[in-house]
């Protein structure tokens, strides 16, 4: 067994000299009584006494505040920050993972320099730095950094800006990727509240909710958030029970929790919106309609829209009842209904819904004034086409993996390869950085300073801080600091741009501007002690911050026919790629509390697996484990079946967020990705990758597999194991 | 005649605690609890759990000490529907698997909690066929951790070794902290002070942990929910955790034939479990 001498043995690095942190007194614990002192502890640190750090989660975009328990100078467990208005005190499975990237032993140690022969060598910052800064420094004077591409993700952190003053500086071009981006859901809500930041969904006020694709309880936007509200829904303690209805072609978490599930047909959550949206309206007679909404030009009617989604009419009929006798009903939209090519359309059509339900200004409301803006499908396809005409001299991949993330079909592979440069910021030999010339080894968001203004949010402004709960393990730097770094080192406009000496310089420097340009005359180091001791800064929306629903909005358009890349007769099923709560688009698959995570509805774990319903798998003669080929226009991947009665007949889907091939030995070689057999279409209106749109075709391979999947029977066989006397 | 709860009282001589200074229970709301898994991970986080790899996770040997476990309602696509309950030791006051330990490694303390003694336990493994719950988990091999994630280990709790048993403790180490603390002040444990790791990581707030003695805690007060009921009730293991029904209602619209039920209750032969009345053995 492990001694705790053998733990006190990491005494040595760790401990003292955090230096960064806060020493939070009221909320340490006091020493265990049994404990023996081994040594004389320095000041800040005693032994057998925790200290807990309030700071950021970054598993995923969310930004959730947690507090981490600090002993012995090492973290040891991360907890949910109770006064966090968003995650308040929650946390999800991948968030509770965080200490596995931390610690992870596949981490990446120090900068290195690839060897041109798929390997790599360590190499030291200032080899590294020197290597590259240069370049930069000249591309700037010459006015070539346009040759340059920053290959980034969205947050709405103080490290994004710095990378954005860097680039300005520089005059290089960004790219802001990920495969599920909100840039659909942005320009719904811009159409329809007239807003442009994400809306707020005060689920927890809901007496309905309907969901059409949104997984909020999985993985969408910010599960723990909306899971906290989901728990009040459910059981507020006021006596109402909310009732939720999910439409989506696989059952979800959230469909799984769900009171009626509807597996309408994948591209048609559009139109089911808008012939509701009619019958509201007809209900309510001719006055009560917006002006220019009379009658809903080209909507459908229930039956109609049935026979296109494939549900029952009488279903939808109850439906469109619910939705008219709810007192405070919210209509939620994204995930693969906000992944098609007529998706921004589709999901104008659904927050039509909350317009005419007035949820639009009481369970949905402002949040933020401005939200990133991602790469659109031709922004991405413009930057493959310059490398490809040898345009490109640098490419600064900051924290994504797109080479994994996206799909093959971009050619993002082909660009990188043809670049002269590409050096890759990251914690992880991801799988672009392994394919990268420089690796700038990043250190984890438990070792350094940012912070980050939650784009889903809470319907007040919150900034959470991020600071070091511990010692760096390695010789790492954050991706601000080497961004400050390559600037100070290029000269010139960019080291004038980033005038600080670190990140924490930097974070600081940040906040003391914000504060002063929101006339905000706290003392500021008084004030910003106070942020590190709460985690978080929450202030109401001032006017001007966050911009308010107009009054008006012209009615929704009746969305297009839903397009498909593959032709129905060769590719009979639609692709469907989902998100899990732990492996997300991919970042978890490098924890191993994650790998050996069972998912959910499946119990799988360790692993990749192909949903087929039942009926579907009789007819191609599929059981368990039968490893099949899924391939598509642009790509194929063999894996095993797994009969799944929560998916539509003519729907395959597949976890996101495997197949890698770097990224550690927990996450390389392990299962297979989806995403690299989607199709390059896009959204009609915003360009942004339509990610649910690809037509795949099954081939029984003849091989069969076992799959790594708890067992357990999956009914309760009269045992009452979910409640008494109940019909399960 | 006497009952098997009367053996187990007679049984429970010296050694054994019947009656308990707190009274640690846990209440599980069904309706809130999404099956996210939090709790799950927050549990292998908190007690030092092994990773077993998939070769061993394939041989059913994974150590979840807490589980997500679920339940097809009906199983046919279009009206499949699931349900997730969160499997845990249920810390049984008339504990099957204390009967069966030759050494006495799993006992009752104090507070109530089934304890397991790991310097005491041979590795016979009778209380993990005892246990109706199947939340009793054994280590076959010494697991080791890929350096350095060594370091995550809690060091309040102790990393077990090959050939003993272990499963939920309800975070003792965290109650004894709390118990720690309150006596340093003269007082009893507070409300909401002694937290397991999976409450506190819940995001939906679904499980309440505290103290049934005290009347007023919030484990008390969902103890008398209507919805409140006990998992395999009877077989009279007297779970301290306690779980609050899903309010789901049967689904709607107009394909609803009422068949909601789990087919194997129309098609199986009926299966008897005991009831209450049936607690009396000859
Ligand atoms: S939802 Fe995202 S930010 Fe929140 S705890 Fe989970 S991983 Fe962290
Ligand atoms: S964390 Fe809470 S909601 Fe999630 S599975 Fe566990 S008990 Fe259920
Ligand atoms: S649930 Fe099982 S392990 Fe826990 S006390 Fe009851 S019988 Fe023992």
């Amino acid at each position: 067994m492990l001694s705790r001498r053998d733990i006190f043995k990491y005494l040595a690095g760790g401990g003292v000299g955090v230096g960064t942190g806060l020493l939070l007194g009221e909320v340490n614990q006091r020493p265990l009584e049994t404990l023996l002192s081994t040594h004389i502890p320095p000041e800040d640190f005693s032994p057998g006494m925790d200290t807990w750090y309030n700071t950021l989660c970054r598993m995923c975009q969310a930004g959730c505040g947690i507090s981490v328990r600090v002993r012995e100078g090492r973290a040891k467990k991360i907890e949910g920050n109770p006064n966090h208005p968003v995650s308040r005190g929650g946390t999800c499975a991948l968030g509770q993972a965080g200490l596995n990237a931390l610690y992870n032993p596949d981490r990446l140690r120090s900068p290195m320099r690839s060897d041109g022969e798929g390997g790599f060598v360590e190499s030291s910052w200032d080899e590294a730095l020197d290597a590259i800064a240069p370049r930069l420094g000249a591309m700037q004077s010459a006015g070539m950094g346009g040759r340059t591409w920053i290959l980034t993700g969205g947050l709405l952190s103080s490290g994004e800006e710095a990378l954005d003053k860097f680039r300005e500086a520089l005059g290089a071009n960004v790219l802001r990727l990920g495969l599920d981006t909100p840039a659909t859901e942005l320009a719904a809500a811009k159409a329809m509240y007239g807003f442009s930041g994400f809306p707020h969904y005060d689920i927890a006020k809901a007496d309905l909710v309907v969901s059409f694709g949104a997984d909020f309880l999985g993985a969408w936007r910010s599960p723990v958030g909306y899971a906290k509200a989901y728990g009040e829904f459910r059981q507020g303690g006021d006596g109402h029970r909310g009732y939720l209805v999910q439409v989506e072609p696989r059952m979800s978490l959230t469909g799984a929790n769900a009171d009626e599930w509807l597996p309408a047909r994948p591209g048609t959550e559009g139109t089911l919106a808008l012939a509701l949206a009619a019958d509201l309206l007809g209900r309510r007679g001719p006055d009560a309609a917006p002006a220019g909404w009379e009658g809903l030009a080209g909507a459908p009617s229930l039956e109609e829209a049935a026979a296109l989604a494939d549900l029952p009419a009488g279903r939808l009929h109850a439906l469109a009842e619910r939705l008219a006798a709810a007192k405070t009903p919210l209509v939620l939209g994204g995930g693969a209904a906000g992944a098609g090519a007529n998706a921004t359309e589709a999901l104008t059509c659904v927050a039509s819904l909350n317009r005419i339900l007035g949820a639009a200004g009481t369970t949905v409301r402002p949040n933020l004034a401005h939200a990133p803006r991602y790469s659109t499908l031709s922004e991405i396809e413009e930057f493959v086409a310059k490398a490809a005409n040898g345009e490109v001299s640098l490419v600064i991949v900051a924290g994504v993996d797109p080479l994994h993330d996206l799909p093959d079909s971009l050619g993002l592979r082909g660009a990188l390869d043809r670049a002269e440069l590409v050096v890759a910021l990251d914690s992880f030999p991801s799988d672009t950085a392994s394919e990268s010339d420089w690796i700038l080894a990043a250190d984890t968001f438990f070792e350094t300073w940012d912070d980050d203004i939650s784009l889903p949010g809470s319907g007040r402004l919150s900034v959470t801080l991020q600071q070091p709960v511990q010692k760096r393990l390695y010789d790492t730097l954050s991706v601000t600091d080497i961004v400050l770094q390559l600037a100070q080192r290029s000269g010139g406009a960019l080291a004038e741009a980033l005038p600080y000496e670190d990140a924490e310089a930097y974070t600081r420097s940040e906040w003391a501007t914000a504060w002063a340009n929101l006339g905000i005359q706290d003392d500021f180091e008084a004030g910003f002690r106070q942020v590190q001791q709460q985690g978080v800064w929450v202030a109401d929306l001032a006017e001007g911050m966050a911009d308010q629903f107009s009054a008006e909005a012209t009615a929704p358009a009746a969305p297009s026919e839903a397009q498909f890349a593959g032709d129905a007769s060769e590719y009979p099923f639609v692709l469907h790629p989902f998100q899990t709560p732990g492996l997300r688009e991919g970042k978890g698959a490098r924890l191993p509390w994650i790998q050996e995570l069972p998912d959910p509805q499946t119990g799988v774990a360790y692993g990749s697996w192909v949903e087929v319903n039942p009926a579907t798998a009789d007819e191609l003669d599929l059981k368990d484990g039968d490893v099949v080929e899924v391939s598509s226009q642009t790509g194929s991947v063999t894996s095993p079946v797994l009969r799944y009665p929560g998916v539509r007949p003519d729907v395959i889907a597949m976890p996101l967020g495997q197949g890698h091939q770097a990224n550690g030995r927990y996450a390389q070689g392990r299962g297979v990705n989806p995403a690299s057999l989607l199709a390059a279409l896009s959204d009609g209106s915003t360009g942004a990758l339509a990610w649910a749109a690809t037509r795949v075709a099954l081939r029984k391979t003849g091989e069969r597999v076992r799959l790594t999947k708890t067992s357990g029977e999956s009914r309760t066989l009269g045992r009452q194991i979910l409640g008494p006397d109940d019909e399960h | 005649m006497s009952t098997i709860r009367d053996k187990l009282r007679e049984y429970r001589t010296a050694g054994y605690y019947t009656e308990f200074e707190y009274h640690w229970t846990m209440a599980v709301d069904l309706d809130r609890c999404t099956g996210c898994e939090a709790c799950v991970v927050a549990c292998q986080a908190e007690n030092n759990l092994p990773i077993v790899g998939e070769k061993r996770m394939r041989q059913g040997r994974e150590m979840k000490w807490i589980r997500i476990e679920r339940y097809w309602d009906d199983s046919e696509y279009p009206n499949a529907r699931l349900n997730f309950i969160p499997m845990l030791c249920q810390h049984c006051d008339e504990a099957p698997c204390e009967i069966a330990c030759p050494v006495f490694a799993t006992y009752h303390n104090q507070d109530g909690l089934n304890a397991q003694v790991y310097n005491r336990c041979i590795g016979t493994r009778t209380c993990a066929v005892y246990c109706p719950y199947e939340v009793r988990f054994f280590n076959w091999f010494t697991y080791t951790w890929d350096e350095p994630l060594e370091q995550q280990l809690n060091p309040d709790v102790t990393v077990r070794e090959k050939g003993v048993m272990e499963k939920c403790t309800f975070c003792v180490q965290r109650i004894n902290r709390a118990k720690d603390l309150a006596r340093d002040e003269d007082r009893r444990v507070a409300d909401g002070e002694a937290q397991p790791a999976c409450a506190q990581a819940c995001p939906t707030d679904a499980i309440v942990f505290g103290d049934r003695n005290d009347t007023d805690s919030a484990v008390s007060r969902k103890l008398e929910d209507p919805r409140a009921y006990e998992v395999l009730k009877e077989l009279n293991t007297h779970p301290s955790v306690v779980y609050l029904k899903n309010a789901r209602a049967p689904l709607a619209g107009e394909e609803d034939d009422g068949h909601h039920g789990d087919e194997s209750e129309s098609h199986a032969s009926p299966v008897m479990w005991p009831d209450e009345s049936s607690e009396a053995v000859a």
